[in-house]
Order: C-alpha cells, then sequence, then structure tokens
C-alpha cells in the first residue's frame, strides 16, 4: 500500500477519535474508525486486516465498561472478511464502493450488536434497523465521498488503482 | 473501491493468513470474558496513553465551554436586557444546575468534590461517562456520584486527573435502597427498556413491603459505599410479586443520564455513616425538568408581579423603568 492509503487511515482513526471523543459528538459524526479499516483492508491481507481492526476496537473498548472487547471482535471480523473482498471484486464501479461501505458498516454493527450479549442487546429493529440503517447510509455516503477527494477511489474514467 | 494490493495469496500463504486472522479474532473475543478488573486495567492503560490527547482534548473543551458560560453569565448581569432575553436559553438551565450543586455542596460536609461530567461518543460507550476529577482530587473507585436531584451513578475507575464512572442505567449498577419513612429495604437494580428512555429502575424489597406508588426512595446506607439518604427515585407501581418472598417495583429517577453535565464526587474524606437525608429534604424531591418547571412558575410570578408594581407606580405618578428593565435599585441578573 502506498504511503497515501496509510495516511488517510491514519487521518481518519484520529479524526474519529477527535470528533467522537475530544467533542463528545456521538451519532452525528460518522464512524470514521469503520471507513478507515474497509479502506486498509484493500490493502491488507486477512492476517493484518483482523488486526488492524483488533487495535482499532480495543481503542473504542477503552471507553467502555460495558462490552470491553465488542468493538474489538466485530472490527476484526469486518477487516477479515473485507480483506477477502479483493480476491472477489475488482471494486471500479460505484456500486461496489457503495455497498462495499454500506454493508461493512452494518455487518460491524451487527457484529458488535451479537458480542455485547444478550443482557445488553438492544431491540433489533430499533438497534439493527432504524439506528444502524441510517448509520451505514451516513459512512457510505461519507467515506465515498472522502475517497473521491483523496483519490483513493474510482475515478470517471476508470484508472483508480494506486 | 479498488485494491491497494494484489490478491490474496494461493496456497500455504493463503492458510497463514486465515489462521492468523483467525487467531486474532479469538484473542478479540476471548477479552470479552476477561474479568472485569481485568478488563477495566486494560482499558485504563489504553485511555491513559494511545487516547490521552483525546480525552484532554474533551477536557480542554468541556473547561474552555465552562469559562465561556460563566462570560456569558457576567456578561447578562451588566446587561439586563440582554439577560431578559437571554432569560430561557440553554445557559440558565446551565446556571440552575450549577447553583443547584453550589447550594447542595454548601449543606453538604466535606468529603464532596466538583465535577464535570464527560461522554464519549464512541460505540458501545453508553452508561459510561468521564470526570475531570481524578486520584490527585481525593476520588477513589466506587465513589457516588450525585446531583441536586439525587443519586446519578458511582466512579469505576480513577487516574490522576480524570475518572471514569456509570451512571445508574448500567446494568452492573445496584444500590441498597430504602423507602423514605425508613419502613422497607431493598435493592435498586437498573432495568433496561426497549428504547433508551425507557431505562427504569427496579427495587426488589421483601414480599410484606407494601410500598405506594409516589413513595421516595433513598439509600439506605447498607453495604458501605453509598451514604444513606440519597434520593434514588419515586416508586411508579408493583412489577411483579414473585411467589410469597419477594416485590419489585418500578422506580423512576430523579437523574436523567443525558443531563448529567455538573456532578458532586465523593473523596476520601467521605464518611460513609453521614445521612444525608435531611440535606436532601429541605430541598425537596424533584427531577430536573420539575425543578425548572417551579422555577419558571416562579418567574412567571415575579413578572406578574413587577409589572403590577409599575401599573401602581405609574398610577402614582412615581417613575418608572422601562419595560424590559428591572425596577429601580433592582438586580438584573437572571433569577
Amino acid at each position: 500500500m502506498s504511503i497515501l492509503v496509510w495516511l488517510v487511515i491514519a487521518l481518519l482513526a484520529v479524526l474519529h477519535f477527535t470528533l467522537h471523543v475530544g467533542f463528545s459528538i456521538a451519532l452525528g459524526a460518522p464512524d470514521f474508525l469503520t471507513i478507515a479499516l474497509l479502506i486498509a483492508a484493500r490493502g491488507l491481507r486477512m492476517g493484518g486486516a483482523a488486526a488492524l481492526g483488533a487495535v482499532f476496537g480495543f481503542l473504542e473498548d477503552s471507553l467502555s465498561v460495558l462490552s470491553f472487547g465488542a468493538n474489538a471482535v466485530a472490527l476484526a471480523v469486518v477487516g477479515a472478511i473485507a480483506s477477502r473482498t479483493r480476491d472477489l471484486f475488482v471494486g471500479d464501479s460505484l456500486l461496489f464502493g457503495v455497498s462495499y461501505l454500506l454493508l461493512g458498516k452494518w455487518l460491524r454493527d451487527l457484529v458488535h450488536w451479537f458480542a455485547v450479549g444478550a443482557e445488553l442487546r438492544e431491540p433489533f429493529f430499533e438497534s439493527m434497523v432504524l439506528r444502524s440503517g441510517v448509520a451505514s447510509i451516513y459512512v457510505a455516503v461519507i467515506g465515498l465521498a472522502l475517497l473521491w477527494l483523496t483519490g483513493l477511489t474510482w475515478d470517471p474514467s476508470g484508472k483508480a488503482s494506486r | 473501491m479498488p485494491p491497494y494490493a494484489p490478491p490474496e495469496p494461493e496456497g500455504e500463504g493463503g492458510r497463514r493468513d486465515l489462521i492468523v486472522a483467525v487467531a486474532v479474532i479469538l484473542v478479540a473475543f476471548a477479552t470479552t470474558f476477561l474479568g472485569d478488573s481485568t478488563q477495566e486495567a486494560i482499558a485504563s492503560r489504553v485511555r491513559g496513553t494511545a487516547l490521552l490527547p483525546f480525552v484532554s482534548l474533551q477536557q480542554g473543551l468541556g473547561t474552555a465551554r465552562m469559562r465561556a458560560v460563566r462570560n456569558e453569565e457576567l456578561q447578562s448581569r451588566l446587561d439586563s436586557v440582554v439577560a431578559r432575553l437571554m432569560a430561557r436559553t440553554t445557559l440558565e438551565e446551565e446556571n440552575r444546575r450549577l447553583r443547584g450543586l453550589l447550594g447542595l455542596q454548601a449543606r453538604l460536609e466535606s468529603g464532596w468534590t466538583a465535577a464535570q461530567v464527560l461522554r464519549p461518543g464512541t460505540q458501545g460507550s453508553r452508561s459510561t461517562f468521564l470526570l475531570d476529577v481524578g486520584g490527585d482530587d481525593g476520588i477513589r473507585a466506587r465513589a457516588p456520584v450525585i446531583t441536586r436531584e439525587g443519586l446519578a451513578g458511582r466512579v469505576t475507575d480513577v487516574q490522576d486527573g480524570v475518572a471514569t464512572g456509570m451512571d445508574w442505567t448500567h446494568p452492573d449498577f445496584g444500590a441498597s435502597a430504602m423507602t423514605e419513612d425508613g419502613l422497607y429495604y431493598g435493592l435498586v437494580e437498573a432495568q433496561q427498556g426497549a428504547f433508551r428512555e425507557d431505562d427504569r429502575l427496579l427495587m426488589t424489597t421483601a414480599f410484606t413491603a407494601d410500598v405506594q406508588p409516589g413513595t421516595v426512595i433513598l439509600t439506605s446506607g447498607l453495604g458501605g459505599v453509598l451514604p444513606r439518604g440519597i434520593p434514588i427515585g419515586r416508586v411508579i407501581e408493583l412489577y411483579e410479586a414473585q411467589g410469597r418472598w419477594q416485590k419489585s417495583y418500578w422506580i423512576e429517577p430523579y437523574v436523567r443520564p443525558g443531563s448529567l453535565t455538573q456532578v458532586l464526587v465523593g473523596t476520601v474524606e467521605l464518611r460513609v455513616e453521614t445521612d444525608l437525608g435531611p440535606i436532601f429534604r429541605e430541598d425537596g424531591y424533584a427531577t430536573a425538568a420539575e425543578r425548572e418547571y417551579e422555577d419558571e412558575r416562579l418567574r412567571d410570578s415575579l413578572g406578574s408581579a413587577r409589572d403590577s408594581i409599575r401599573v401602581l407606580r405609574e398610577l402614582l405618578g412615581f417613575p418608572v423603568s422601562p419595560p424590559g428593565l428591572p425596577a429601580p435599585g433592582g438586580g438584573g441578573g437572571t433569577p
């Protein structure tokens, strides 16, 4: 992976914690950590992507006394699966970009929903359909805009790889 | 989104990668089963290192906001017209809470320190808050966190300059409780509702207890963690009677976690055997919204009285101040 890709991943992680922890913005700010992981997974091998996801997850879990480890599991699973998409999709199309980000975020929330345990699990409809649905669309829109701005994703001519 | 690297290698390399990924996921999954103290130790270490800049940023912003609020307050006192325009802003709400806390802190004996509540906005951080005070301020783990309305939660982890706490919506939250008259004792625990706004407390008592709706529930002081007499909530209704040995009652808590901004935290000087009941009783038992409503009514009454006096002065030929300004010689600050 190029330095630019790593730089974007690092900046997104810093931006995520600045907004969510520094400024205490919860749902108002998108999940930049998942966007960063999904970008990284397109360049990392399966083990590396899972490890990066776990590190990101433990950082988030350190602020949760409710369900320590749940974010680490969720992001590790998403990292591993997202990394495998390189074998299945070339991924130059806009449709793939939208689906990849949207499903990646929704899968992250779904695994987290399972990992928190029955005691803390919120109703499926409220949590996974309403809140996570909106958050996934938010991540897809912001993620695509970021990728387009940084030039890391498809371009209209279809020659996008870095 | 194009791949930034070639596809996964086939054969041995691919298998090794798969094993690494599965191992990472299993390790992450295993951490969910670690003991609370081990999890908190890891979390505390991460908060104190990798996330320290972000936590510090949050504290800095909180302090700056507080200063801005005080600045605004001073300006509003200087300019009574502005104060009148701002009468229904969040600044007033902030002031009311601060004044309430100051009044409470003055009545409480030593053993309490004021703190600001900081909320992380990360996934899974519900029921968790950070406090801008820590071990160097005399805070200890399990210390009670209270507001003017009553019990808000307790401290779970302490470091220098920062502490982590849980509010009453946390599934691990529990408090030894009693009715205000001291007749019935029980244990109060959090119960998650279908929606976050529906979160309530459940008090379990002996089957012989007959607690009426509206009864005030206070901490009992049993267990040596929370002092006696801190308001928790009021009884809504009977939830269930199990067999012939236990009854459960829904409790409406006085403190809404979403509105927590300034709190008082117990320090090492706090004597758990102190009875705080008379102090809270003096102020009355109410939620923040009920207090706000009462303040609003009082303000309306004062406004009507001021208008009547102005009309009377006009009739009697005394000089009057223009509408919106306080009467000559009167204070100009927010009530």
